[in-house]
């Protein structure tokens, strides 16, 4: 054992002093899983993922700025003030989503009930952005009902404008019944509003504050929604980051299988591998030394990208299945190592059919392209690649949701044909040159 | 000991009916071109390499049995060290693979890096090494563990002046500590100077086994060159003086000049071509 330790610890020694080799095998393995991550995230800035809109006031009214005002407080939006030619070339140049344009006479229009033109803005959209387009219609919905809401629970500045428009019902331009029944209510909700006015005035003068029980049209809203978070349960990735991880994993395992798998043709070339057969060493010791080295490699790589990956999300629930999953990936990877060093006599011509035959069982696999985004038969073929295996076993374990029922037949898998190469690897493999 | 080996690499016969031995305390060189079968005979020696036909032992057993070779100490041709490493670490390395450990392993590491000069750059990596000194250290292993029988394939092959004559003690070394050493070269003076014995080989056989004067003697001869007038004469001679008389008595000579005999000339009479053919 201790031989074989000694050539395993060697073998680190030389991959530590690479510095090639070293960044292929850590860091960019980590720098693939960050950048994809955050590209599949939608970025890192919580601006850049709310919805940019332009507001354009050509009312210039109170009642124009409060609506303005009340539209840039939502959350989600992006919402900056623009004059309308700022606006509209920020729509057509990609800049904003939308630019929401308040028209002419939104104030005065507003200011009557149930009859006149409305209040009118306008949304200039660029036509590609139809969801964020919806999205925005349903908030200037909500803002319009907020304003009426707000009308109906100050009774002291809605009275003026009620009788008002009490006054214009009283000289209708021809008889109509449905004038009169409107007529009638307006001059009930005028007394109502009335009669509110004065309870308000002598609440405030008995408890030094305006009313607040009651409840009546107090804070009168058409509709409440509330909201409660509740955890859902775990069947899909909580970010992009839980997806990127794994592959970036599996690209840093592969360079390690491939690197290690040359570094045994290289030894060979070298004259060091004769050296060490010359000594008093089983063969298998030597492979033994040079499997280990890689396997541990391969579990120092995983730890080291799920200790980064914790601050983006990418946790186990149950931490016992990811080892199971990263020991079993990292058997099968070292298996495929000894069969990559069997591969071809000279070091060139491992490394090129070395990294061929990963790069296809990546992507057969899912380590280029995510699985689900291939056709059925691309996933049925993907079958015959540890990648694929790897993969699942990890996200198995990070949120599939995976047991230990699941999760077992997929290391498995991975064990029988990390056996199966190192069988094959260990019957091909060339001892010397000639 | 060999004794009616044979081994080839497809159909060229890379060593044929080859036997010699190699006795306690003697330097044996094995002397012949590139490609004339001594690098193969070294794997043999070791059982990285197993016969076709006839019988390898090694220190009375045989070489493919771990105690055998935890006895042997082989520095192949090629420089068979880890660039990355520095000399301490390759050494340290190759002590634990020869089962060394402890103080044993550390203090093996210092005498063999002092032996070969190579004490002030012990902590250096290797890469940056100059080729005398990547092959002392390369002597340096095949000597850490104190082999019973050093095998060495060209031990010296693309060193400077200097480094060679460092290395030639070091073999000299060995002789002295009793230790038998099987020295594979093809540069004739290095066998001359060194061997006890020189087996001169050829296309895997052997051609020739003896002490160099012996060699000399058998299958040399000396070559007198006279100048008379214009006149240039070249004469192999096993008689220096009565030739040169016979020469004096023809008519007077202005100069001669008397090569001694060396093993270029043994090998070119025994296969009718040049060692650096």
């Amino acid at each position: 054992m201790g031989t074989i330790l000694a050539i395993c610890l060697k073998d680190l020694r030389l991959l530590l002093r690479d510095r090639a080799g070293l960044f292929f095998t850590f860091a960019f393995p980590l720098l693939y899983a960050l950048f994809f991550g955050f590209v599949f995230s939608g970025g890192g800035d919580e601006s850049e993922r709310r919805i940019p809109l332009r507001l354009v006031d050509l009312d210039s009214s109170a009642a124009s700025a409060a609506f303005l005002d009340s539209v840039a407080a939502r959350p989600g939006l992006n919402a900056v003030r623009d004059s309308l030619a700022g606006a509209e070339a920020a729509v057509r140049r990609g800049r904003a989503t939308a630019a929401l344009i308040v028209q002419p006479g939104f104030g005065a229009r507003g200011e009557r009930l149930f009859g006149g033109e409305p209040p009118a803005v306008e949304l200039l959209h660029d036509p590609a952005r139809q969801a964020e387009v919806a999205l925005l219609q349903g908030v200037l919905m909500e803002q319009a009902f907020k304003g009426l809401e707000q009308r109906f629970s100050t009774p002291r500045s809605f009275l003026p404008q009620v009788r008002a428009w009490s006054d214009s019902l009283a000289r209708p331009p021809a008889a109509r019944p449905e004038l009169d029944y409107l007529r009638r209510w307006t001059g009930e909700l005028g007394r109502f509003l009335e009669s509110r006015a004065v309870a308000e005035s002598l609440a405030a003068v008995q408890a030094g504050t305006a009313d607040q029980g009651g409840g009546f049209l107090q804070g009168w809203e058409p509709l409440r929604v509330t909201a409660r978070e509740l955890v859902a349960e775990r069947s899909g990735p909580q970010s992009s980051f839980e997806i990127s991880f794994p592959q970036g994993l599996l690209w840093g395992i592969i360079s390690v299988a491939a690197s290690f798998g040359i570094s045994l043709v290289v030894e060979r070339k070298e004259g060091t591998l004769r050296r060490l057969r010359a000594a008093p060493l089983k063969r298998r010791q030597i492979l033994a030394g040079k499997a280990l080295a890689c396997f541990l490699t391969i579990l120092a790589l995983v730890l080291l990208l799920m200790l980064i990956g914790r601050p983006f999300g990418v946790a186990a629930e149950r931490p016992l299945l990811l080892v199971a999953a990263g020991l079993a990936t990292a058997f099968a990877f070292t298996g495929l190592m000894l069969l990559i060093s069997v591969l071809g006599r000279s070091e060139r011509a491992v490394s090129g059919l070395g990294w061929s035959l990963l790069t296809v069982l990546a992507m057969l696999g899912g380590g280029m392209v995510p699985l689900f985004f291939m056709p059925e038969w691309m996933r049925t073929l993907g079958t015959v690649s540890p990648v694929k295996w790897s993969i699942l076993a990890l996200e198995g374990a990070l949120w599939r949701g995976f047991g230990w029922t699941e999760l077992l037949p997929v290391c498995g898998i991975l064990l029988a044909f990390g056996a199966g190469c190192a069988l094959v690897g260990l019957k091909a493999f060339r001892w010397s040159d000639t | 000991m060999v004794e009616g080996l044979h081994f080839s690499y497809g159909e060229r016969r890379a060593v044929d009916g080859l036997s010699l031995e190699l006795r306690p305390g003697e330097i044996l060189g094995l002397l012949g071109p590139n490609g004339a079968g001594k690098s193969t005979l070294m794997a043999l020696l070791c059982g990285l390499l197993l016969p076709a036909a006839g019988r390898v032992r090694v220190l009375g057993g045989d070489p493919c049995d771990p105690r055998i070779r935890a006895r042997l100490g082989l520095a192949p041709q090629e420089l068979a060290l880890y660039d990355e490493l520095s000399a301490r670490e390759n050494l340290d390395f190759f002590g634990r693979i020869q089962g060394l450990r402890g103080t044993r392993l550390s203090g093996r590491c210092a005498a063999v890096l002092e032996e070969t000069g190579l004490a002030g750059r012990a902590r250096d990596r290797v890469g940056t090494f100059s080729g005398g000194m990547k092959r002392r250290l390369n002597l340096a292993v095949a000597l850490l563990h104190e082999p019973a029988l050093l095998l060495l394939d060209e031990a010296t092959a693309g060193v400077d002046p200097q480094s060679r004559l460092a290395l030639f003690e070091l073999v000299e070394n060995q002789r002295a500590a009793g230790r038998g050493v099987l020295y594979a070269t093809h540069y004739m003076e290095e066998a001359q100077r060194l061997c006890d014995r020189v087996a001169i080989v050829d296309q895997g056989r052997l051609l020739a086994l003896d002490t160099v004067p012996a060699l000399l003697a058998a299958h040399g001869s000396s070559q007198l060159e006279a100048v008379r007038g214009s006149e240039t004469l070249h004469v192999e001679t096993r008689d220096p003086l009565a030739d040169l008389a016979r020469l004096q008595a023809a008519g007077p000579l202005d100069s001669f000049t008397l090569r001694q005999p060396d093993l270029e000339q043994v090998f070119l009479r025994l296969t009718g071509r040049h060692l650096r053919d």
